[in-house]
């Protein structure tokens, strides 16, 4: 059975100096790797969670889904089919089926056009003039909770919120079977921020959404992700079930980030914090597991040999030596598998 | 608006106070007409404690701390209230006088560090410009000043880098740096406005174990400002409630987040996601909007999104009600308790 | 719902940003300066579009009886060494100085909108490319490349607007290829590109109108200039043949024969000042008016 989303081995870099001035400065490979050897299936009608800290790549690996990044290596296939070629118009037919909302959800909308010509350009660009727009700006309008007087209004004009709202608008316009969102509820205060959860919730109810969720907001993970994905440093660290994964962390890096999170609760705080350091530059990989400059436990090996991925239960995988949890007890709490290993 | 009677000035706690905000009121004038940002507001930084101020957007805290150091924008117009540091009102005090506090009795941490930082100038450079009032000190004592502080803020290899720009640095690494330039002066007061939020969450748990370090070893006290209850938690001592432009409840962190006695308060920590046991695909929410504030409407500011409103709130504004020592809160359910 | 509820440090009218055309006029109004520059800016062209009706006399009309008059109630502003009335001449001048400011800042505009966004978007090598012809044509005095056109196409009005607009054009491209450089990694571009908009339709429809603001400011800027340097030209004798009355052409006949009369380099001086300066103020208050951060602060 094919998945929704397929992703093999993907590799996505990005050149740091043209070629000439690397040849002057002796820098045998100019690169950046933004995203290594990921793969993952995402099952129609679930939701994924891709979580990491600012160079873990997540954004990167979502732009190169859509297409808006190329990549090096490796596959995507989206329905059944891949893009071929690199360019704009390779993706074309692809992307009909697949929408993006972006992390600022006030910039990511065109200044100087309304509303209305905002969620309404999709079908201006593929060529589907024929609707009547007026009818269509209403109705998305209306699937994402804002009065219809809204269609007049420019960007600035509009609350975090209510920008938030006119993105899901847009993405919906062409009945996308895949939305990705990144950081969906970055800016929007903790009050509201269940508003556009909820309303992307109910959304995949009505008609039958795909998610892929592009946070670092863990909190949120944990209630409207199914699955989910760490990332560090372009790489996938755990991949599982999200109740398995909160119940049982099994990678160190894991339970460092759940061990981060700070607990609206007086009486239970940290004396000492778990992680320290920073995410090594890209340009300059630790060796062995990458991890190991800031895991508490690392051993020799860990500086030596780079972990490869492996089972460690239904659904669940891991790059580490020394996974926290023994694989019996990485079992989903849940006995629901919305993807295969 | 009908006058808020108040029982007791807006203490916190009746010792020492380094700060105190007593019945701020500033609007701002827009063509729209003046817009009430803050409306006779009160708080209180005790001596050696870290407070934390809990705003949303719209609810004013940018003024509030604008307030405090006296950089409001242009159209700010002041009402009325007071700002006492250590006694003194710093919104009539004279600008060298001002010049004279700024940097050295109270600093600013700002939440892109970039604010602070010249990023034409190695830090060294800024960090030995800043000591300036130190007439007495060479420039090699001012490095070696700056060095240290450096290497408290967790800074490695201080000395060398201090001859680095701002750009060679990360982003924690330059608030570190921002925590260590506002520090070296060492002040009374140290405001930190939202300065881990471009930050990532294991580098946000660093900084905030740095500051509870620095905050006692240098005594210095925090104002904290934040929409995060859990970073609030983690680090202050008291907690302010702001909403839209007033003070609905305020207290010890325990009290507040143990015992909250506004409706506005409640609904914070129930939707925060972390604080939920079970997981749920329908998560609470504060229904509505912030509401308009020029002029803001009649009785309780928050009656139209709170989940307990009654026809008193929609009509009376309520008076501030001490719920228990310290702790009080701006609500007739809550007066209708004690 | 009205404004957003964070927006409570309130920010600068918005609705003449978005190009609302009688706000802008408006706005105009309530400043002097800028109501002195709209009112010197329209005389010059109401005067340039009707000079055939407005001019007493025919300004070619040789009377030299008459020459070196002063001015009187028949002749305002005097007459010149061959009796021509130069309130006449002044008036058909205007004309000339009204096609060569529109028509050069249109041209070099369009021009410069066009290859800089060309070369903002457009391929690396395109880039390069272009930048290097920008800056060989911008290296060149004007004056050189005016006397080369003149020798090989002889002198007329077409080619003093051309040679104009083609050394103004670089600096506008250059311009329109930053704000397109910076524009192309917004949020809002790659959302279009998501959405599978193609490159036209994102450099029209989306980063041009986010990015013409600062050039219709630099424009209207460079009005009063390109009329500036017309006359400069037609001084030098480069510019538009006799006996077409351009100011600059005034002021060199003025020059010629100031000895018998001051009032011809009067009648050339005069609405090159009162022209140049409309136009400088008008531009100030645009400026102001669409770009706020540029005003001065108090």
């Amino acid at each position: 059975m094919s998945a929704l989303l397929e992703v093999e081995n993907l590799r996505v870099r990005f050149r740091t100096m043209g070629p000439v001035r690397a040849k002057l400065a002796g820098v045998a490979d100019p690169f950046l790797d933004a995203v290594l050897d990921v793969s993952f299936r995402l099952e129609a009608g679930t939701t994924f969670g891709l979580v990491g800290e600012s160079g873990s790549g997540k954004s990167t690996l979502g732009r190169a889904i859509m297409g808006l990044v190329p990549i090096h290596s490796g596959r995507i296939r989206f329905m059944g089919m891949e893009p071929k070629g690199r360019s704009d118009r390779a993706f074309a037919g692809y992307r009909r089926n697949m929408a993006m909302m972006f992390q600022d959800p006030v910039a990511s909308l065109s200044p100087r056009l309304t509303v209305k010509s905002l969620i309404t350009e999709p079908f201006v660009i593929h060529g589907l003039r024929g609707r009547n727009l007026d009818a269509e700006a209403r109705r998305l309008l209306d699937l994402v909770g804002l009065p219809s007087h809204f269609a007049g209004r420019y960007p600035h004009q509009l609350s975090g919120g209510q920008a938030r709202r006119v993105g899901v608008a847009r993405a919906l316009a062409l009945e996308p079977k895949l939305i990705i969102a990144d950081e969906p509820t970055a800016g929007l205060d903790v009050s509201v921020q269940g508003e556009i959860l909820n309303l992307m919730v109910r959304l995949q109810r009505e008609l039958g959404l795909t998610y892929l969720i592009i946070t670092h907001n863990l909190a949120i993970v944990r209630h409207i992700c199914d699955a989910m994905a760490i990332m560090y440093m372009g790489r996938f660290v755990e991949r599982g079930p999200t109740s398995a994964v909160f119940a049982h962390p099994a990678h160190p890096y894991t339970h460092g980030l759940l061990a981060a999170q700070p607990h609206p609760d007086p009486d239970r705080r940290r004396e000492t914090v778990e992680l320290t350091g920073e995410v090594p530059s890209l340009a300059r990989r630790p060796s062995g597991c990458e991890f190991h400059t800031r895991c508490p436990w690392a051993q020799d090996r860990c500086r030596a040999e780079r972990p490869q991925p492996q089972s460690i239960g239904p659904g669940r995988e891991l790059r580490c030596h020394f996974p926290l949890v023994a694989p019996a007890a990485a079992a989903p709490a849940t006995d629901r598998m919305p993807f295969q290993a | 608006m009908a006058a808020i009677a108040q029982t007791a000035p807006e203490r916190i706690a009746a010792t020492d106070a380094v700060l105190e905000v007593r019945d701020l009121s500033i609007d701002f004038l827009t063509p729209r007409g003046p817009v009430q940002a803050l409306r006779r507001v009160g708080l209180t930084v005790p001596r050696h404690s870290t407070v934390g101020v809990v705003g949303e957007s719209g609810s004013g805290k940018t003024t509030l701390i604008s307030a405090a150091i006296r950089l409001l924008p242009d159209n700010a117009e002041i009402r009325g209230g007071e700002v006492l540091f250590e006694g003194q009102d710093i919104l009539r005090m004279s600008p060298r006088q001002l010049r004279d506090l700024r940097g050295r009795r109270i600093s600013m941490v700002f939440q892109d560090p970039m604010t602070a930082l010249n990023p034409v100038l190695s830090i060294g450079t800024q960090m030995v410009d800043i000591q300036y009032r130190d007439k007495g000190l060479s420039t090699a004592a001012k490095r070696d000043r700056a060095a240290e502080m450096l290497r408290r803020v967790g800074i490695p290899d201080p000395r060398q880098r201090l001859d680095n720009y701002p750009h060679e640095f990360s982003g924690g690494m330059r608030q570190r740096i921002a925590i260590a330039m506002a520090l070296l002066g060492n002040p009374e007061l140290l405001i930190a406005d939202e300065p881990t939020t471009a930050l990532d969450v294991t580098m946000e748990a660093q900084i905030i174990h740095l500051l509870r370090e620095l905050q006692k070893d240098y005594k210095s006290s925090i104002l904290f400002i934040s929409h995060n209850l859990g970073l609030i938690a983690e680090l202050c001592d008291y907690v302010v409630i702001l909403y839209a432009g007033t003070v609905v409840e305020q207290g010890s962190v325990r009290d507040v987040f143990h015992r909250p006695s506004h409706p506005y308060t409640e609904a914070l920590l129930v939707c925060d996601p972390a604080l939920l046991q079970e997981t749920t695909r329908e998560l609470p929410t504060i229904p509505g909007e912030v509401p308009d504030l020029a002029p803001p409407p009649p009785g309780c500011i928050f009656a139209a999104r709170c989940p307990k409103v009654f026809d008193r709130c929609r009509v009376e504004d309520p008076a501030a009600t001490w719920v228990a020592e310290g702790h009080m809160a701006r609500c007739h359910l809550a007066a209708g308790r004690t | 719902m009205s404004a957003p509820a964070s927006d409570l440090v309130p920010t600068p009218d918005r609705r003449a940003e978005l190009g609302g055309g009688p706000g802008v006029i408006r706005q105009i109004a309530r400043d002097p300066m800028g109501l002195l520059g709209l009112t010197l800016a329209l005389l010059l062209v109401i005067t340039g579009l009707f000079a055939d009706w407005l001019t007493p006399y025919d300004p070619l009309k040789i009377d030299v009886i008459n020459r070196f008059a002063g001015p009187s109630l028949a002749h305002p502003l005097g007459t010149d060494n061959l009796g021509r009335d130069l309130l006449s001449r002044v008036i058909a001048g205007s004309r000339i100085a009204l096609i060569v400011a529109f028509c050069t800042t249109f041209l070099a505009m369009v021009g410069g909108l066009v290859l800089g966004l060309m070369a903002g978007y457009g391929p690396r090598w395109l880039d390069n490319g272009l930048i290097l012809l920008f800056d060989a044509v911008y290296s060149f005095p004007y004056i050189m490349l005016a006397l080369a056109v003149i020798t090989l196409f002889g002198s007329s009005l077409t080619m003093v607007v051309l040679v104009i607009a083609i050394t103004t054009l670089p600096a506008y491209a250059r311009l329109v290829r930053t704000s397109t450089l910076s524009v192309k990694n917004s949020e809002f571009v790659l959302a279009e590109r998501s959405l599978g908009a193609g490159p036209v339709r994102i450099l029209f429809r989306h980063i041009m109108p986010n990015i013409i603001g600062p050039l219709l400011i630099i424009v209207s800027m460079d009005i009063p200039v390109v009329i500036t340097v017309e006359a400069g030209l037609s001084f030098l004798g480069l510019g538009v043949p006799p006996p077409a009355p351009s100011w600059g052409r005034i002021l060199n006949e003025g020059y010629s024969f100031i000895r018998q009369t001051p009032w011809v380099v009067v009648a050339g001086g005069l609405p090159l000042i009162l022209a140049t300066l409309g136009f400088t103020f008008l531009g100030e208050a645009l400026r102001d008016i669409f770009d706020p951060k540029l005003r001065k602060r108090g």
